[in-house]
């Protein structure tokens, strides 16, 4: 399984070139904004520096967030479209996935990892895993006041950019502040597995966008289906 | 002769999802438009984040189903255009990531579209029609008269000072309870309608320069709305206002007309075309009325059919087409901009 792999979601940008779980080419740059303009320039110099044409590859593979709206979307947009023209699987894992498996993938954990994401405005993106990378419930949105709710009890790893927030919520918690975003070979390991159920198909449908909190838009309060419209 | 060339248009700046295929013998082979209207009813306008998602779920399928319809394989493409801006940042950048990528696999030009110039240009597709010409632009986000003289070459006759002309048709929509996009919702309530009930204002008529205004026209028929009193308008009511509102706009834009067939033969004596474009020239009135000023100027007015005035991606591919052919294509670097002027200030 070799296969492309990016990271668009948070304010870095990621991708490279893996061949089951080993990273075989990489590149990754702080990214606060722009992902969309900046994501094919760098996929093409990748395939170039790899020598590698797009008929060699088996598969796509992406971040689906949770993140900036517009950087899940790129990534969405530009695996799917990969995906099509080279008639190639394309999936995703989500955003908290891939960046529990930055620290998991390098060590043993030793202990529960929560990725947590700051998803501003008071709120956090967040999931639990166990200590081997398997995800416990699904990514949640919480206010960071209410989300020792939603933590299981006990010392826990935390990573990604809502790693100190959460600790202070807590009050325990061992933040790992270094890791905001997800590593190359965390992209690698996770999608490889995600990849492999689609090994040998085609381009069936695109990865779906795992936004986590809904569009700013309210109906006005006196709306009424117009007439005339169904 | 030279060869048949294929382009891949893909639209996707506003609340269409839309994918093209177009070739240079003027062939619309495929024209796929998703429209989302029905997603941002309730809105009564386009709700940008809601459109950006809606695009980045569809837009894939969407090329999909053209290509299909078109019996185009990749390798019979030559290019791949997308609009690039101006537009709601959001989803222009689903349309250029998109089309970037597709470029990159079949290593393919990107040729990233001016929207405007889209529109201004599909007379081209249509109408086979020659440089130079006086374009009038009338959507949802522009109203402008531009001297058209070339690919990429265009000079701003006149620009509206406030609202443009399709933003004036979906305010007044909405002031009067009908649909959204209101254009269309106006111009149907305006068939049974009479347009000399209400006397509404002609901003600027009889000015010097080919600059145009809307907002006090809306504010004026908030004023005559507001006459009516706490009840709800009855149907009849309805109609009186929206034909009158409608002539309102039309008789507008005839007069701005005048102005701007002047400034454009000051740059092109020759010039003996007027073109009507973008959402707005899907009205009917609007057509037979401007048919009529540009002949009383000497000139001649096209206005491509009504479905490829509004968004669509057959305009875009024919965009990419006229740069394929002129050597101008766009570097994957290409940025997509929400802000994109189609010409300098005011001649
Ligand atoms: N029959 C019609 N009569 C009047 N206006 C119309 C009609 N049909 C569409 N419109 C108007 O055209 C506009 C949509 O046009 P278009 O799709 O070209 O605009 P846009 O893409 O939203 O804006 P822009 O092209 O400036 O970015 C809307 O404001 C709509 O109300
Ligand atoms: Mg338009």
């Amino acid at each position: 399984m070799l296969f492309l792999f990016f990271d668009t979601s948070l304010d870095r940008l990621s991708a490279g070139l893996a061949h089951e779980e080993q990273v075989i080419a990489e590149h990754s740059e702080d990214c606060p904004r722009g992902h969309a303009d900046r994501l094919a320039p760098l996929l093409r110099d990748l395939m170039a520096a790899a020598g590698l044409r797009f008929g060699d590859l088996d598969g796509i593979g992406c971040t689906l967030g949770p993140g900036t709206f517009t950087g899940i979307r790129s990534g969405i947009a530009a695996a799917r479209a990969l995906g099509l023209a080279a008639n190639l699987p394309a999936t995703g894992v989500t955003t908290l996935d891939a960046l529990a498996h930055t620290l998991i993938c390098v060590e043993p954990a030793g202990a529960p990892v929560t990725a947590v994401i700051d998803a501003r405005r008071g709120e956090l993106y967040f999931r639990h895993f166990r200590p081997d990378g398997t995800p416990v419930g699904a990514p949640l949105r919480a206010p960071a006041a209410s989300a020792k709710s939603h933590c299981p009890p006990g010392t826990r790893l935390l990573v990604g950019s809502g790693a100190a927030i959460l600790r202070d919520v807590l009050g325990c918690g061992l933040p790992r502040t270094d890791v905001r975003a997800p590593s190359p070979r965390a992209l690698a390991v996770t999608l490889n597995r995600a990849l492999r159920r689609h090994q040998g198909h085609g381009y069936i449908s695109g990865p779906k966008p795992l936004y986590l909190r809904p569009a700013d838009a309210t109906p006005p309060a006196d709306w009424r289906q117009p007439p005339g419209e169904a | 002769m030279e060869p048949d060339r294929v382009v891949l248009g893909i639209e996707s700046s506003c609340d269409e999802t839309a994918a093209a295929v177009v070739d240079s013998r003027r062939r619309i082979r495929a024209n796929v438009i998703l429209s989302q209207h029905a997603q941002h009813s309730p809105f009564r306008g386009v709700v940008p984040e809601l459109a950006a998602r809606s695009h980045a779920e569809r837009l894939d399928l969407t090329v999909q189903e053209a290509l299909r319809q078109a019996e185009c394989p990749w390798e019979a493409l030559d290019a791949v255009a997308a609009t690039a801006g101006p537009g709601l940042l959001g989803g222009v950048l689903v349309g250029t990531v998109t089309a970037k990528c597709i470029a990159l696999v079949h290593d393919l030009p990107y040729i990233a579209v001016n929207h405007l110039e889209a529109h201004a240009l599909t007379p081209r597709l249509t109408d086979c029609l020659d440089f130079p010409y006086l374009a009038l632009l009338v959507s949802g986000g522009h109203s402008q008269f531009v001297a058209v003289a070339g690919v990429g070459q265009h000079a701003l006759l006149g620009t509206t000072r406030d609202d443009a002309a399709g933003e004036a048709f979906d305010k007044a929509a909405r002031l009067l309870g009908l649909g959204f996009p209101g254009g269309p919702a106006i111009e149907r309530a305006a068939h049974d309608g009479d347009p000399d009930r209400f006397p509404l204002p002609r901003p600027l008529a009889g000015q010097a320069g080919a600059d145009m205004s809307f907002s006090g026209l809306k504010t004026a028929l908030v004023h005559v709305v507001a006459r009516q009193g706490a009840r709800p308008l009855d149907d009849g009511t309805r109609a009186d206002l929206a034909a009158s509102f409608q002539k309102a706009i039309v008789e507008t834009l005839a007069d701005r007309l005048e102005q701007a067939v002047r400034a454009f033969r000051r740059l092109h004596a020759a010039g003996t075309v007027v073109v009507l474009a973008g959402g707005v020239a899907a009205n009917q009135a609007l057509r037979a009325r401007l048919s009529g000023a540009a002949a009383d100027q000497g000139m001649r007015l096209i206005a491509p059919p009504a479905h490829l005035c509004t968004d669509n991606a057959a305009m875009v591919a024919w965009v990419g087409l006229e740069r394929l052919a002129d050597g101008t294509v766009s570097a994957l670097e290409e940025p997509s901009r929400a802000r994109w002027p189609l010409a300098g200030g005011s001649v």
